[in-house]
């Protein structure tokens, strides 16, 4: 039983699906670098992108949204704790509250950097198979010397693994815990030990199991992968952004957020009520 | 008595899981629900306790509205999961078996007798204060149930019992599951493998594909297993009566 939402592949025929998958583990990183800005126009404009590369992979609706529910409470914490420290002397105070309006928009785009970073790690496990990505690391890795790029390949789709294992169990366990009235249950800890006992346990199974299937199936290390060269056309997207990424730094092309700075102000022109 | 009215339910990822069910199951009745993997009998009985919320279509147990009334529901329809790993959640067998009625505000003397009660009923007064994962798989799931009648379900359902157990096993969870229904509750299980119940249940629902392919009496059930991809009982392959697999 699988929740098949949060990092599970989501079988497609879109481009990102087909996409190099060397290149989309550079590409995805790529953009997704972009969130470490604290800028806010940028902020939007990775949003913008994210969510239009989530259409064009035809993600089902609800897919990058649903899984970031079970995130609320943690991202909650982090904007609590963000929101009260560092608060500076002097600054102007939201009104009643011992926060800081700076320190809460700070907190706010902590916030925000976050989610955006999760929601780039849904999105490439949705478009990218698990044997694709080990595949991807192990061609990528090889040129490499002294590094075990099987070894490590297979951590990485492992760690994967056994995220979305224990997302999956997570999600029975509640259901569990929902038909024996936990709901009922006023107090946090014992609702959290009801949740988190039985995953815990199941989880371990789990992995004993899964590290017992891995020996009985035969897995080696010194197989052969035949080297696969990339296309053209899978490399034609890293190749733009390389250029575009220097064209800024060497040549002083316009920067993004200024187009966009410019841009609003001439909507603002045009039309003034808007703003 | 559960009504179940036109339900579907799409999971989050858009799988059509059922797809305008309707049924109804009678106070006291013993039913089995049949049908392939994956033809949606968990996700049809998951709305019997109100665990899962409908995409449209209503569940009513004893009139009241599964969806707006959720809690009294699940105090009235006991599930006991495939997996019995998801749902013990107590560190020994005591604190596990306590864990329903304590939610429903149980204290002190009360408590206790309502624990021994069901610990009892299902033989399990001498491992109370074991811990739960020192257990065996057979006493790992009295101690699920044992939990789950704590509450006083009148309604007990049971997702693939007989699934990984051995000719005892199965003996055993079928005398289960006769005591439970001999003592008045209503008792649903769902099975792949109709071959273990079948001499026992008043009633058989057939899942094909999200749909309600049929339900009647046994006898009226067992022609049309084969054609929905459920093998049918080997007594009935064979034209004898069937020999149920344990008698009481
Ligand atoms: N959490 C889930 N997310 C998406 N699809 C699911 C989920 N659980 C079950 N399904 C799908 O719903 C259908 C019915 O599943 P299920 O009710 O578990 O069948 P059964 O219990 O009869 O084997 C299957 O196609 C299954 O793949
Ligand atoms: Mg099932």
């Amino acid at each position: 039983m699988v929740q098949r939402l949060a990092l599970h592949y989501v079988p497609g025929e879109t481009f990102l699906h087909r996409w190099d998958p060397r290149c989309k583990l550079l590409g995805l990183p790529a953009i997704a670098a972009f969130s470490l800005t604290r800028d806010p126009i940028q902020l939007v404009i990775v949003s913008f992108t994210l969510a239009a590369l989530a259409g064009a992979a035809r993600l089902p609706p609800g897919l990058l949204l649903r899984p970031l529910r079970g995130w609320l409470w943690l991202l909650a914490l982090v904007l609590v704790v963000q929101a009260y420290t560092a608060p500076e002397p002097g600054a102007s105070m939201v009104s009643r509250l011992p926060v800081s309006a700076a320190s809460l928009e700070s907190a706010a785009i902590t916030i925000w950097r976050l989610v955006l970073m999760l929601l780039f790690g849904i999105l490439f496990t949705a478009v990218t198979r698990p044997a694709e990505l080990r595949d991807a690391l192990v061609r990528l890795l090889r040129p490499l010397p002294l590094v075990p790029e099987w070894r490590i390949a297979l951590m990485a789709v492992l760690t994967l693994r056994l995220f979305t294992l224990v997302l999956d169990l997570a999600y029975e366990v509640r259901l569990a815990n929902r038909a024996r009235l936990a709901d009922l249950s006023r107090s946090p800890v014992r609702r959290m030990r009801a949740l988190v006992l039985p995953l815990a346990r199941r989880a371990l199974i789990r992995a004993d199991d899964l590290a017992l299937a891995l020996a009985a199936r035969g897995y080696r290390e010194d197989l052969y992968l035949p080297p696969a060269p990339v296309a053209v056309a899978d490399w034609l997207p890293l190749v733009v952004y390389a250029a575009l990424m220097i064209g800024w730094r060497f040549w002083d092309l316009p920067a993004i957020d200024d187009l966009i700075h410019a841009g609003l102000r001439w909507a603002a022109l045009i039309c003034p009520g808007c703003f | 008595m559960i009504a179940i009215d036109h339900l579907n339910y799409h999971y989050p990822d858009g799988t059509a899981a059922l797809n305008g069910v309707s049924l109804r199951v009678a106070d006291g009745e013993f039913v089995l629900i049949c049908g392939a993997n994956g033809s949606g009998k968990t996700t049809l009985i998951r709305h019997l306790n109100a665990i899962l919320t409908p995409t449209s279509g209503t569940v009513r147990v004893n009139g009241l509205l599964a969806t707006d009334h959720p809690i009294q529901v699940r105090r009235q329809v006991g599930m006991l999961f495939q997996d019995v790993d998801s749902q013990l959640i107590g560190e020994t067998v005591r604190e596990d078996v306590a864990f329903g009625p304590e939610n429903l505000g149980l204290t002190g003397a009360e408590l206790t007798l309502r624990v021994d009660w069901a610990l009892t009923a299902m033989g399990l007064a001498h491992l109370a204060d074991k811990p739960c994962y020192q257990l065996s798989g057979g006493e790992k799931r009295r101690v699920a149930i044992a939990g789950v009648l704590a509450v006083q379900p009148h309604t007990l359902i049971f997702d693939e019992p007989f699934s990984n157990l051995d000719y005892r096993g199965v003996q055993d969870t079928l005398r289960q599951l006769i005591t439970l229904h001999r003592a008045g509750h209503t008792v649903i299980v769902t099975s792949h493998d109709v071959e273990k119940v079948i001499a026992q249940v008043d009633r058989v629902i057939l899942m094909d594909r999200g749909e309600l392919a049929a339900a009647g009496a046994p006898a009226a059930v067992l022609p049309l297993l084969d054609r929905h991809g459920v093998r049918p009982p080997c007594a009935y392959l064979a034209g004898i009566e069937a020999q149920p697999w344990f008698s009481a």
